[in-house]
């Protein structure tokens, strides 16, 4: 007995994403929570990114899951459920935004240094340069790192962190985040180059004082 | 904001950095490109590794199994609630479906027929006081005229024959003529045959003023009647004598050969008689009577 039940968990641990949510569909409630527990550790570190604090992850990731569960009839077996997952998930930390609304907006303008006085990208990236952020790699600049994503526009943070963290494909992010190709491209390069024009002001106002 | 106003990554830039991302980010990966480039992207990447400094700590054992559960309960509450709502809609039979049962059918027709039972004899008897009213006006003055003329020609009122009538009201029926009174500027307009019931009238009531009793002259709609008893019948003129009526269904404004309005409390009034409209009404399946004053 003990043999047989060690072998039915480990059969649903292999088994991919569709099957659960498919079997979930046909009544398996423990399907479901299998999904759940799959999804827990990466889904609230990108939640936790995007909002910018654990609880609200904590908080977004059940959430999802609740809209997961009322949506599951319109879900397309014939798809990929993860894409569909973060698709709703970064509906949901958008949702979180616009209830705290604590968040800055920050313009685009004033993320990415338009003035000339400062560094472009393609400067920072110039061999014999200085990489100002070589002096935020290690713990200690931690906070640093966290309010330079945290400041940066909406948009631009999610499709940096789908592509980073959760290694997606310009495909994937375009079926996440529903928006064309093209469009997924020019978005990340924007995202990247605020992001390091962010370090770079960044580094510049910790050397200013 | 726009993005099209941002340019942050420089065409060369951008074409190294689609590589990376479809290396996964790992440059060693990244084939067909020279030193230089190499460089760069490995510069790139060294500044997006910043990103792998981001204060985060991972879920352990606990915190994930408290982050399931809760999860899951709040799933089965938000079921819970949702069947809730479902039971009470149930409960109230009708509410937010668009059906109803057959007590809510009958409720429903009870109310409108209260409704109208209440709302119809509102407005009919409204309707009717003001028309009665519009009418006790126009008999008025048109009585004042009547008066009026008949002072200026021997106190007789003017009257015509009309013969079309007679199979209906009798030979040489006489009826009240309001012509002379527009013509003779006893009374205001243009003529005849607009908001007046003409009232034909039997010879024998007389239309001088002189009468000690006052007749009726004419009254404000026309009073057909149905189903009435039949008392007597005067076969000579074709005529029934009404000694008991009926059917009453509404009260006439009448003007008096006095110069007087009144409005009836029934339609029959001392010496009328109703005049059949067809020589053959004794062979008529029920016929109309007309009333005369």
């Amino acid at each position: 007995m003990h043999g047989q039940a060690v072998e039915a968990e480990t059969s649903v641990e292999h088994r991919s994403d569709e099957d659960l949510f498919s079997a979930y569909l046909d009544g398996d409630r423990e399907a479901f929570a299998e999904i759940v527990q799959r999804y827990a550790d990466e889904l609230v570190m990108f939640l936790t990114k995007q909002t910018g604090s654990r609880a609200a992850a904590e908080d977004v990731f059940q959430e999802t899951f609740l809209q997961i569960h009322q949506s599951a009839a319109t879900f397309d077996l014939s798809r990929r459920f993860k894409p569909w997952l973060y698709t709703i998930a970064v509906n949901k930390g958008r949702d979180y935004h616009r209830r705290n609304a604590r968040r800055k907006a920050m313009s685009l303008s004033a993320t990415i240094d338009t003035s000339g006085e400062g560094q472009s990208f393609a400067d920072l990236l110039e061999a014999g340069v200085d990489q100002p952020w070589e002096g935020m790699m290690g713990t200690e600049n931690r906070a640093q790192v966290k309010q330079v994503v945290d400041d940066l526009p909406e948009h631009f943070r999610e499709i940096l962190l789908l592509s980073y963290y959760q290694k997606m494909s310009y495909t994937q992010i375009s079926e996440t985040l529903e928006i064309p190709l093209g469009t997924v491209k020019s978005r990340l390069h924007s995202a990247v180059a605020a992001f390091g024009r962010g370090i770079g002001s960044f580094n510049e106002e910790g050397t200013d004082e | 904001m726009s993005e099209e106003r941002v340019e942050g990554m420089n065409e060369a830039d951008a074409k190294l950095f689609d590589q990376l991302v479809e290396s996964g980010f790992d440059v060693a990966a990244v084939e067909g490109i020279d030193d230089e480039q190499r460089a760069r992207l490995e510069r790139m990447a060294g500044m997006l590794g910043v990103l792998d400094s981001y204060p985060e700590q991972p879920l352990d054992d606990a915190d994930r199994q408290t982050l399931v559960n809760a999860t899951l309960a709040r799933i089965d509450r938000h079921d819970a609630e949702q069947a809730d709502r479902m039971r009470f809609s149930d409960a109230a039979p009708g509410a937010g479906s668009g059906r109803f049962g057959p007590l809510e059918l009958v409720a429903l027709a009870a109310i409108i027929i209260l409704g109208v039972a209440v709302i119809f004899p509102i407005m009919n008897a409204g309707k009717r006081s003001a028309m009665q009213q519009y009418s006790s006006q126009n008999l008025a003055g048109i009585g004042q005229g009547l008066l009026g003329y008949a002072g200026s020609n021997d106190n007789v009122l003017p009257t015509t024959r009309v013969d079309r009538f007679a199979p209906v009201f009798g030979e040489a029926a006489d009826r009240l003529d309001l012509q002379p009174l527009f013509e003779g500027g006893y009374l205001d307009g243009q003529g005849v045959g607009d908001g007046y019931s003409f009232q034909t009238q039997p010879s024998h009531h007389g239309l001088h003023l002189d009468s000690t009793t006052p007749s009726i002259l004419m009254s404000d709609s026309n009073p057909t009647l149905e189903h009435i008893s039949i008392i007597t019948v005067d076969q000579a003129r074709k005529s029934l004598r009404i000694q008991s009526q009926t059917k009453i269904s509404w009260s006439p404004t009448v003007l008096f050969s006095d110069g007087s309005t009144r409005q009836l409390t029934s339609h029959i009034h001392e010496g009328d008689d109703l005049r059949l409209p067809d020589d053959r009404w004794e062979e008529l399946a029920r016929p109309d009577a007309f009333l005369t004053h």
